[in-house]
């Protein structure tokens, strides 16, 4: 019980801000998407050489780009409870690397089905997907060394451990991949196109679309702060009933 | 001084423990050369050599021997509270870390050595090159910190067979791509100069950011 | 070349017509909200499950006058 009731007024003030906050970052994200949505599908003009499928390209670069701000969160908040050792860092480095891991997931989903109908397969070893594969592999050992700790405190330092060796490891990965594929190149994706290519119409959709999804990524990240914050509330009065 | 001295003092132990019981070294021989008969028959669909296949075929077996000898690594640390009287004894974690990693480096080179005449002459390759030597060593000098540091989490777990390869693949894929490129450039004897320019220094790079960020974190593995 | 990040040269030769992909892009966006629609939702009920069995253990145990005693007996029935 002491780990709870020594949390003190303070704290509960702070978890009814961060419960109203969370309410919050929920209406705006639903906002956000409704408005996200009628850019996409009927403001964004219809690519003349991709048709239809180039609308997947709104939410597939957002995603990608928000499971790499997940990652990031969890790196950096390992390294805050290496430091620190505050419970609440290793929540949060909990929390952003499962919904960075749900992030990157939707990322190789939604790729793979712009793969299909644009190049004509599903999957190809482009630089990009090839590094997407490997971070979600790095991320999803990292989601499993929790469970194959012993104690908690193990799981809580030896996760923080690798989301650090994970992360730091991602630059690398992406550039070996890059001079990798340089040398055999995948015959339909053409070298790195010229990024002022894009319509401005299209880029500021693009924009829209990445602060929108900002919104829901806030959104799952607090209240998956949230549910292990019960989570461990729940566990340490049970191993006190069972130990006492 | 004495940073150095516990350092070589813990690789000399498990170099002579694996001169001792010779076990380790002998089954991770053979299971290297049971991997490329297998491949083998994976890739070799036509008559002939295995061609340019041969260098990703060399690595994957080097690999896949790494990941055995890194679990014995810290497995034979379990056995009688032997890990627990190594982070006793009054010396830094640093110096166990770069310890286990030097004897673990020790063992692997070796065992590469004698493996690579052997895939030499199965993969029909011009393998006595003093670039390849360079190659292999910085690579090993990559799987050896990373594995070392994988397999102190893995070694304290049930499932440790499993969860080190899960742990180390991923992370280790740099140093296979430069690894298999720059023996691909090695073995050719084509122009040798991207090896220089890229591989060389990629396999660098890795090897110099784990050598600094394992040794700094070790400490947290033995927590709890 | 309208799109930058995955803009390729063999299919701005091949596709002069712009194809008709929709059944592609309404299958990535249907999965797309269908996870995370999931993943919050899942959350969500999952907290409020733990909440409940959070009270209820913290009545159990604040109203014990012997914590020492046969509280074991009750943890386990939770």
């Amino acid at each position: 019980m002491a780990a709870i009731a020594g949390r003190g007024p303070t704290d509960s003030t702070l978890r009814v801000v961060i419960r109203d906050f969370r309410l919050w970052v929920l209406f705006a994200t639903a906002a956000l998407t409704i408005v996200d949505v009628y850019l996409i599908f009927v403001v964004a003009p219809t690519d003349q050489v991709l048709g239809h499928i180039q609308r997947i390209f709104y939410i597939h670069v957002p995603i990608s780009i928000l499971s790499f701000l997940g990652f990031l969160v969890c790196a950096v908040a390992g390294v805050g409870y290496l430091i620190r050792r505050g419970e609440i860092w290793d929540r949060v480095a909990h929390a952003a690397a499962e919904v960075g891991v749900v992030f990157v997931t939707l990322a190789l989903v939604t790729g793979v089905i712009w793969a299909r109908p644009v190049w004509g397969v599903w999957w190809t070893w482009e630089p990009r997907l090839t590094t997407t594969l490997i971070l979600w592999l790095i991320y999803v050992a990292y989601l499993m060394i929790r469970h194959y700790a012993p104690t908690p405190q193990q799981g809580r330092a030896w996760s923080a451990v690798v989301g650090i060796i994970g992360f730091v490891d991602v630059p690398i990965v992406y550039y070996s991949v890059q001079w990798w594929r340089s040398i055999h190149p995948v015959q339909v994706i053409g070298p790195e196109a010229a990024d002022d290519a894009l319509e401005p119409i299209m880029a500021r959709i693009l924009i829209f679309s990445l602060v929108a999804m900002l919104a829901l990524f806030a959104y799952l990240l607090l209240e998956r702060v949230a549910l292990r914050g019960t989570e461990d509330a729940v566990s340490v009065i049970r191993r006190q009933g069972t130990y006492d | 001084m004495r940073l150095l001295s516990a350092t070589f003092a813990i690789a000399w132990k498990d170099v002579r423990l694996e001169f001792r019981s010779r076990d380790t070294i002998v089954s991770a021989l053979i299971f290297g050369l049971i991997v490329v008969v297998v491949f083998n028959f994976g890739l070799n669909r036509a008559p002939g050599s295995l061609g340019p296949a041969a260098p990703g075929l060399l690595w994957v077996a080097y690999a896949f021997v790494g990941v055995l000898a890194m679990n014995r690594a810290f497995a034979r640390e379990l056995e009688q509270g032997a890990l627990d009287g190594l982070l006793a004894a009054p010396v830094s974690r640093d110096a166990v870390f770069l310890g286990k990693m030097l004897g673990t480096l020790a063992f692997m080179v070796l065992i590469e050595a004698i493996l690579l005449p052997v895939f030499a002459v199965m993969l029909d390759l011009p393998a006595l090159s003093p670039v390849l030597g360079l190659i292999i060593l910085l690579a090993t000098i990559g799987f050896a910190t990373v594995g070392t540091f994988f397999a102190a989490i893995a070694a304290q777990t049930r499932s440790r067979e499993i969860l080190l390869p899960v742990l180390f693949f991923p992370v280790i894929v740099p140093v296979i791509i430069a690894a298999v490129e720059a023996t691909a450039l090695a073995l050719q004897g084509g122009p040798m100069l991207p090896i220089w320019t890229r591989w060389l220094p990629l396999l660098v790079v890795f090897d110099a950011v784990f050598l600094v960020i394992c040794p700094w974190i070790f400490g947290f593995v033995f927590e709890g | 070349m309208p799109f930058p990040l995955y803009a390729g040269k063999e299919p701005t030769t091949r596709m002069t017509v712009p194809p008709n992909n929709l059944p592609f892009l309404f299958a990535a966006f249907a999965v797309a909200w269908a996870v995370f629609f999931i993943y919050a939702a899942y959350m969500s009920w999952r907290r409020q499950s733990i909440q409940r069995d959070l009270r209820e253990l913290q009545s159990t145990v604040e109203l014990d006058p012997d914590p020492d005693g046969d509280e074991e007996e009750r943890m386990g029935s939770v």
